[in-house]
């Protein structure tokens, strides 16, 4: 066997390794960590917890499920955008489409 | 067998052929790396925050009604209680304190939430409060905390405990504190909450319970927990905000690579197949070979690419993404993601990456290949 045929073997080796090593580590972390996330489903029932806190400089960050389109510019008379952030938190489909409640007529 | 041989001894010239060129095939490795690294980071943390809002948010309440006055939230009337309770398929309706709170010493806003007492972890006079206050907030001397009510006057808790550490993506800013001392801490009379949260046991008549609730109160925005869901959706999804920008720099840094490989063919590697092809290798052993070479580069790239990925991600908490998500916030939850891909993302990573880098190598070879070995073998340096 040559050393290049050898180091193509070991090359070979080396990305199956880093790439099982990856789906193997995840699928431990996961079963690791499911644990808490039904203790942290409860923590949101019992609390009535509608939102991550994922970021915390404006209300229409801070809760976006529950906001609306005035959240924006309760923070700032022109609304300056809280950028980054505001830019991954995206206006709540519910406001951009259609109201899903008829309203009675 | 024959052709095994055949194409191990390719794989073989071809390696020598890299290594020949050992600083640039490196640092093309390295970038080809680095992008995959980028790439896939974007791709295994948003399936991770997407699967675990749409997990721990399934303890949301079923319907929020909030109270909507001239297009903007307002404070609910109690009252509006017993209406809600009173329709089929309201199981439980509660009204919720709560607000926002703003330390000007440490310029954070947290979230104070009320809750009944006596409740088993509270009483009256006391919070519980998550981690990131507990880093940020500057008003926190000798197991107390203190904060300024809405008329002026400064109010001492007792900090009672803290949530788990675990719990910082929805706990990191939180503040749970008895009903009546927020009430008094933001002067909120008894007849009004923030809103009023209703649990319908049957997930089919959210929809008609809500419908129910703006007709008996037309003043009011019910908030179904589908609704909350779906933001989440919509934040995390690849053709929202910044991640459409982040995936489609990377994509065009890909193309841009690809597109190189695919117009620039040096003088030293057209001289190298026109005497290739003067020894009487063949087109498609050519191509071949080439193709081996740049199979070798991206794949190595690709593997060391995901597993740098994953460490970021997984192991060090996606850190390069925290200012994206931080922007201006004092408090940020540190919360370790869980991983929600698979091998099909895997497989869509490869292809999207591997693929086109590889194919492109193809084209200026096969070009070069199919002219004459003595004119190739003349190309000026």
């Amino acid at each position: 066997m040559t050393n290049k045929t050898s180091f193509l073997i070991v090359w070979a080796g080396l990305c199956t390794f880093l790439l099982s090593s990856v789906l193997i580590h995840s699928s431990i972390l996961r079963k690791e960590r499911l644990i808490y996330v039904a203790e942290l489903a409860a923590m949101a029932r019992r609390y009535g917890l509608t939102d991550l806190c994922l970021t915390t400089e404006a209300s229409h960050t801070r809760n976006p499920a529950l906001s609306d389109l005035h959240s924006a510019f309760q923070t700032h008379p022109s609304a300056l955008e809280h950028f980054p952030s505001g830019s991954i938190i995206v206006v709540p489909p519910r406001i951009k489409e259609a109201p899903l409640l008829k309203k009675k007529d | 067998m024959r052709w095994i041989r055949v194409q191990l001894a390719l794989l073989d010239f071809a390696l020598s052929s890299l290594v020949r060129r050992k600083g640039r095939n490196l640092s093309l490795a390295a970038v080809f790396c680095l992008l995959v690294m980028c790439f896939a980071s974007v791709v295994f943390a948003v399936k991770s925050l997407q699967r675990e809002a749409a997990s721990l948010l399934e303890g949301a309440p079923d319907i929020v009604v909030q109270r909507v006055v001239g297009g903007r939230h307002d404070l609910i009337p109690v009252q509006y209680l017993g209406l809600i309770k009173s329709l089929k398929g309201v199981q439980e309706s509660t009204p919720r304190v709560w607000g926002y709170y703003y330390d000007p010493g440490s310029g954070a806003n947290y979230t104070l939430m009320g809750t009944r007492c006596p409740d088993p972890s509270l009483e009256e006079g006391s919070v519980l409060v998550g981690s990131g206050v507990l880093r940020t907030f500057s008003g926190l001397e000798h197991g107390r905390i203190i904060l300024r009510s809405a008329k002026g006057s400064f109010v001492s808790l007792k900090l009672k405990g803290t949530f788990p550490s675990d719990s910082e993506l929805l706990s990191s800013d939180l503040v749970l504190i008895c009903e009546k001392d927020l009430r008094e801490l933001f002067d909120i009379p008894d007849h009004l909450a923030t809103d009023i949260i209703a649990r319908v046991a049957n997930p089919a008549e959210r929809r008609k319970v809500a419908e129910k609730i703006y007709e008996a109160l037309p003043d009011t925005r019910p908030i179904q927990k589908e609704e909350i869901l779906r933001t989440y959706e919509a934040i995390f999804e690849w053709r929202g905000g910044l991640t459409i920008v982040v995936l489609s720099a990377l994509i065009l840094s890909f193309l841009i690579l690809a597109w190189d490989k695919a117009v620039s063919l040096g003088p030293e590697e057209t001289q190298e197949i026109g005497v290739l092809k003067a020894l009487g290798w063949d087109t498609s052993e050519v191509v071949r070979m080439k193709l081996m070479e740049g199979l070798l580069i991206s794949i190595t790239g690709f593997a060391v690419g995901i597993f740098l990925a994953y460490l970021h991600v997984f192991l060090l908490s996606a850190f390069l993404f925290e200012p994206l998500l931080k922007g201006w916030s004092v408090v940020y939850p540190r919360f370790p993601l869980i991983p929600a891909f698979g091998v099909h993302d895997l497989l869509v990573i490869f292809l999207l990456t591997v693929g086109p880098y590889s194919l492109a190598t193809i084209v200026p070879h096969w070009r070069t290949a199919t002219i004459e070995p003595q004119i190739a073998m003349r190309a000026q340096k």
